[in-house]
């Protein structure tokens, strides 16, 4: 199962370097309660797939492009960038103010979207004094 | 000891304890104001305890995980202590008070910290100064059937307090650009900062260039770095900030300055630091002094230390509100009343650079040039900040990512370079007006709501005032007028209150409560923070500021904290050293 998480994170995040260990913590986090079944299902979907130059698109087509996927879709790809989950996504009824719950410190930290912007996580910057008033080192090509 | 008591011989213990029971001076409160009294008059040999309500901070490291897993990313998100939230509560936002009001949008906003080092450890550390004007608003601009009864002069001009600004600065650590900064609106400075400023953000520097020399309303915008309370070089064995972007809640390397600095160099002094003593009670002698200050530990047991001099440091509201439980220092009537705080709003927009937020402090340049000038006659001042922070108020980038995934239906690189082309164009610029003293918005206390020891909370009414609303919407028209300037398209400039103008936020610049004057009729304390009704109790904080100018107050505070240990010290006999100013 953890195998097809992490095949699934890659194409939804675009990142291929993920890190096993976050994403057993991640499929975890997913794998009981109310995200349950839409996971199991868009795992099962996932391992229908031909793997090759198209499967980015047919995730697209297959998983994301399905109403009953998206969601679960849309928490995988948060919770590599941010370490979240929407606690009351609902894309029917999308509530006023959505809720959302963090993880470990260890999770936080780890987010990909800080890169994705040239930034850094909030709280480690890694930096040296006066590095924001240049352009990022880490600006994305 | 102060000399006279020392003759006297006067020093006792509580029996059996080995604690000492009387000290020269009493501190309530171990924040920022508290900190220093206690640090200049202990280095001048005085016995000093500072009595603090809360607790002490674990490390910053363990803060700032703290805050990284909290749901709610607010200022008390990296404070939560379940004994100290029960027995001396933090409130973090308008919730959290007991609030009287006619309209429930107009409420008192701002939270404060109760813990060793005060709300110090999650301000953002700006330190601009309090403009010239602002000492004299009533002589300047006062006449009008409609300017604000409250908008009084200070009984201290702008040259009194400017050396102590300056001490401030030096113990506090403050960056900034003396070419900025000299002579702003006629405030002169009579030494340099002591460290060079902090480094303008890449969009700080791409704002100036784009807004630099444009009008709005008469009034020429020029984008200046903000002084600020954050190392830009090694200073005082704190290293420079390395940008780490969560000032608010807690700097993670100590680089910006906090109270706790000065309460650690108290005790480097021989000052004791009593924690979890939360004061409920002062008596008052037959001559009118102040000696005895009865405090409750989280267990409820009593505890009592007498000083020669008493000093109430515990900010504009716990202050207040002890005051009014005691029924001290109230001739005036004026204890609780003239709270302020600075009305604050943010706009957004997207512009057509990018300039990579999420870097850096939260803000490291603002805009001066709507503080002062006549129409102070009609309407308040205010402060503009250029944020960093992107749309982070408004859930970027979670929401962002939501909005990305579920509606555009973008993953992998598609969604990484819309992520990178959105955000990285985001702005944020706020405003920070001037909040008119009235009588009528005020502290008391709460007849119903008490803590876990069963002490009273406060309860506040806060209503702004026209003149403060009017200054308002000029600085959200400015705001907008800027972002048209920069080149964001009217559909992506959003106003978080738009359909009501006289929305705000609070900028957790508590101020007022006991105010300070010349005349005991109409205020609480004098000029040397010393209350007019008890001769040996002083008040140190911003809840002496008879009016709030537009600038954040911590300088103010800090300087007319230094400046009242001078006048404590002289008053029991002990000279207090100033800080050798490097020309």
């Amino acid at each position: 199962m953890l195998d097809d998480f992490m095949a699934l994170s890659r194409v939804l995040t675009g990142v291929n370097e993920l890190d096993d260990d976050l994403g057993r913590q991640y499929l975890s986090r997913l794998n009981g309660g109310s995200f349950q079944p839409a996971l199991q299902k868009a795992l099962d979907q996932f391992r229908k797939l031909r793997k090759g130059a198209t499967l980015v698109q047919q995730v697209k087509d297959k998983i994301v492009g399905a109403d009953d996927l998206r969601g679960i879709a849309c928490q995988i790809v948060l919770l590599w960038y941010t370490s979240l989950v929407q606690d009351n996504l609902d894309l029917q009824h999308p509530p006023p103010s959505p809720s959302f719950s963090y993880g470990t410190q260890q999770q936080y930290f780890s987010g990909l979207v800080w890169r994705v912007i040239g930034a850094h996580p909030p709280g480690l910057s890694g930096g040296y004094f006066g590095h924001w008033r240049y352009r990022p080192e880490n600006e994305p090509k | 000891m102060s000399p006279a008591k020392r003759a006297r011989g006067s020093r006792k213990s509580i029996a059996g304890t080995g604690r000492k029971h009387h000290f020269d001076v009493v501190i309530v409160g171990a924040g920022v104001a508290g900190a220093m009294v206690a640090y200049r008059l202990a280095q001048a040999g005085a016995s000093v305890v500072m009595l603090e309500a809360g607790v002490r901070n674990p490390g910053r490291i363990e803060m700032a995980g703290a805050y990284a897993v909290a749901k709610i990313k607010s200022p008390h998100s990296a404070y939560v202590q379940a004994e100290a939230d029960k027995n001396a509560p933090s409130p973090d936002g308008a919730a959290d008070y007991e609030q009287a009001f006619t309209n429930p949008d107009q409420l008192y906003k701002s939270g404060y910290e109760r813990r060793t080092g005060g709300s110090t450890w999650h301000w953002l550390g700006h330190t601009p100064r309090m403009l010239r004007a602002d000492f004299e608003m009533r002589s300047r601009y006062g006449g009008a059937s409609d300017f604000p009864p409250g908008l009084v002069n200070w009984p201290i001009s702008y040259d009194d307090l400017e050396p102590w600004l300056c001490e401030a600065e030096w113990e506090m650590g403050v960056a900034g650009s003396d070419e900025e900064w000299q002579d702003l609106f006629g405030s002169h400075r009579s030494h340099p900062f002591p460290m060079s400023m902090i480094w303008p953000s890449y969009s700080d520097m791409w704002i100036a260039g784009k807004i630099n020399g444009a009008r709005f309303d008469g009034f020429e915008y020029r984008v200046r770095s903000t002084p600020s309370a954050r190392n830009s070089s090694l200073y005082d064995g704190r290293p420079p900030c390395a940008g780490n972007s969560i000032c608010v809640p807690v700097c993670p390397i100590g680089a910006k300055y906090d109270g706790f600095v000065h309460v650690a160099k108290a005790m480097a002094h021989h000052a004791e630091l009593r924690e979890q003593c939360v004061v409920n009670e002062l008596d008052r002698d037959k001559d009118g002094s102040i000696h005895t200050v009865h405090f409750l530990n989280y267990q409820g047991e009593p505890g009592t230390v007498t000083g020669d001099v008493v000093v109430l440091a515990a900010n504009a509201i716990e202050t207040a509100k002890l005051l009014l439980m005691t029924g001290l220092a109230n001739t005036s009537g004026e204890v609780g009343c003239n709270l302020m705080d600075h009305l604050s709003k943010s706009t957004y927009g997207i512009v057509p650079e990018k300039l990579f937020p999420f870097r850096g402090p939260p803000s490291t340049s603002g805009i001066e040039s709507f503080r002062d000038g006549e129409f102070r006659a009609q309407r308040a001042g205010y402060r503009v900040s250029l944020n960093n922070d992107g749309w982070a108020r408004r859930g970027t980038p979670q929401t962002q990512i939501v909005d990305l995934v579920t509606k555009q239906r973008l993953i992998g690189q598609e969604l990484q370079a819309a992520l990178f082309d959105q955000v990285t164009r985001q702005i944020r610029l706020s405003c920070s007006v001037e909040v008119s003293p009235d009588h009528n918005n005020k502290v008391e206390v709460s007849p119903d709501q008490k803590d876990g020891l069963n002490i009273p909370k406060p309860k506040l009414t806060f209503t702004p005032s026209d003149y403060s609303f009017r200054g308002l919407v000029h600085a959200t028209h400015a705001l907008q007028d800027m972002l048209r300037l920069l080149g964001a398209k009217q559909s992506d400039i959003f106003d978080a209150n738009a359909a009501d103008p006289k929305a705000y936020d609070g900028a957790g610049h508590i101020m007022g409560t006991c105010r300070m004057g010349n005349d005991p009729a109409t205020s609480v304390v004098d000029a040397q923070c010393r209350t007019h009704d008890h001769k040996n109790m002083f008040i140190a904080g911003a809840a002496v500021f008879p009016t709030a100018g537009s600038p954040n107050p911590t300088l103010t505070l800090a300087a007319l904290a230094l400046r009242a240990a001078k006048d404590i010290g002289e008053q029991l006999g002990f000279k207090t050293q100033s800080i050798a100013m490097r020309s």
